[in-house]
């Protein structure tokens, strides 16, 4: 958190080497989001991404760091999806945001079914959004810290820092956390093997 | 590492590897371009004429209101910190020209700060290290000073540890409340007060009579009616619920089991009681490692007995541990 507020400062005061760390830490790790939620359209995922951090950087004397700074960030992503989602027809045809309610989501849910050719495809993508949907239902800070350590590939150290724990309450609550996502699972009927290309 | 934790590990990371997905190396460019274009209007400095001015302009009126404000700044000493909290609450000092913020965890509250708490929200207040005050949703309080808090809507649980001097009056439209080391909550309603007591004993004084409630027992008064109502209340009622919520810290690395049971009674009202066959002596000094940081009690003691081989289930106001058998949960 505290890591977060600086360079929320440092972004305010125009500094450009954070704007590069920003980009750098944000950018890939927003496309994920999106594209999980997108069904894997990387132009739209793209799109996402950027428009959240341009729309970032002007609500930036906003951010309170109640919540991390990706957090909030998630949640300008999600608003940017569901914006993307109900733009376009073609987007709605093929996509279902996560976050999507009422009639944008029951349109989408609506669509004819797609060919041989696009089934397979479906296939992965909607194994990638099930993944993506059980990790962000896990209570508290448990997706966020999976993701770290899993996607992003960081070492315990790392994300003990970035939470703000001790490394060893950051490993207790990673083993809780991937207790937590194997529950999931289970609860929806699943195993990790059912996810598996 | 035993073998379910690193199965959970291979299987984590076999899953979450499939969403390690890149953008393009030509799409992040253009993102960059683009997020840098943005950073620069943003940092593009306003003209000369219009900086001078404005900047006379602040200078005037930020030492207008810094002369106004002064007086209600000093006054407001530091009364609680908030220790935990879910959902929105707004908070409002009564300085001049208060504006509403929302409050986060680990922010300190000012004398005579208003405090709303918002549908599905509530807070966990510490006044001092005796004593504790947790707020429900929808609840409108404000807080007077270490030893008064306005409970002018809502509800409020109160935390006084028994013997401490950490005494307290919850002022309500329908009358006041104090206690002597105690656990009990306050509901504020429409021309009506509820005191329910889980530990100890709570007086209410209205402008017509004074009733104590005892442990265990609850008491509402009416505006409209002479007499209050009286009946009797379990630790684990219901109306007790919300507090679990908002489960004060407790650092689990280097404590005992014993410790930690303690802890989990006085957040539950709920009394943990070994089953036959466990040795409790030995079990109570158990050394405890790990973090139970963001557990409810419930999680934190599965999470807590599991680590020592033991189980527990329910049996009415009691929580029964005993010895963890294959396959149980």
């Amino acid at each position: 958190m505290e890591q977060d507020r600086l360079l929320v400062q440092q972004l305010l005061a125009g500094d450009q080497v954070a704007l590069r760390r920003f980009f750098d830490e944000y950018f890939d790790r927003l496309y994920r989001f999106a594209y999980a939620r997108l069904r894997g359209d990387a132009a739209l995922a793209e799109d996402a991404a950027q428009n959240t951090l341009v729309r970032a950087l002007r609500g930036l004397p906003g951010f309170r760091g109640d919540a991390g700074l990706f957090s909030w960030l998630a949640t300008i992503c999600r608003n940017e999806i569901a914006d993307l989602v109900e733009k376009s027809a073609r987007i709605a045809a093929h996509t279902v945001s996560l976050d999507a309610e009422g009639s944008v989501r029951d349109a989408a849910q609506a669509v004819a079914a797609p060919d041989s050719a696009g089934d397979k495809a479906l296939v992965g993508a909607e194994r990638l959004r099930t993944i993506r949907q059980v990790l962000d239902e896990l209570p508290g800070r448990y997706g966020e810290m999976l993701e770290l350590k899993y996607i992003e590939e960081w070492d315990v150290e790392r994300i003990a820092q970035r939470v703000g724990l001790s490394f060893e309450a950051a490993q207790s609550q990673l083993q809780r956390a991937r207790l937590a996502f194997r529950s999931a699972l289970e609860a929806r009927g699943l195993s990790a093997q059912d996810l598996l290309p | 590492m035993n073998a379910s934790i690193e199965n959970d590990d291979r299987a984590a990371a076999a899953l979450l590897k499939q969403l390690k997905v890149m953008p393009l190396a030509a799409a992040r460019e253009r993102a960059f371009a683009r997020v840098q274009e943005e950073f620069q209007v943003q940092n593009a400095p306003l003209p000369r004429r219009y900086v001078a001015r404005w900047a006379a302009a602040a200078g005037i009126a930020l030492a207008i209101i810094a002369g106004w404000m002064w007086n209600g700044v000093q006054s407001a000493p530091l009364v609680a910190r908030v220790e935990a909290l879910d959902g929105v609450i707004e908070s409002r000092d009564d300085s001049l020209f208060s504006r509403a913020s929302q409050l986060a965890t680990g922010s300190t509250i000012a004398a005579g700060t208003d405090l709303q708490v918002h549908e599905g929200a509530g807070v966990l207040l510490r006044i001092s290290p005796d004593l504790t005050v947790r707020l429900a949703e929808n609840t409108h309080a404000r807080i007077n000073g270490v030893d008064e808090l306005e409970l002018s809507q809502g509800q409020a649980f109160i935390d006084a540890t028994p013997g401490a001097h950490a005494p307290l009056r919850v002022i309500t439209p329908s009358g006041e409340v104090t206690h002597l080391g105690t656990q009990y909550q306050v509901r504020a309603g429409d021309h009506e007060v509820e005191v329910a007591v889980r530990e100890g004993r709570a007086q209410l004084k209205t402008a017509d009579l004074t009733a104590v409630a005892e442990a265990g027992h609850w008491l509402l008064h009416r505006d409209a009616v002479a007499a209050p109502l009286m009946g009797e209340i379990a630790a684990d009622d219901v109306r007790f619920e919300w507090i679990g919520t908002l489960p004060t810290g407790f650092k689990l690395e280097g404590s005992t089991l014993a410790a930690f049971l303690a802890w989990f009674h006085r957040e539950t009202g709920l009394i943990p009681v070994y089953s036959d066959g466990i040795e409790a002596g030995r079990f109570a000094q158990v050394q405890l490692k790990g973090s139970i940081d963001d557990l409810e009690p419930f999680e934190a003691l599965s999470y807590v007995l599991a680590t020592a081989d033991l189980a527990w289930h329910r049996e009415g106001a009691k929580v029964v541990i005993e010895k963890r058998l294959a396959g149980n949960g």
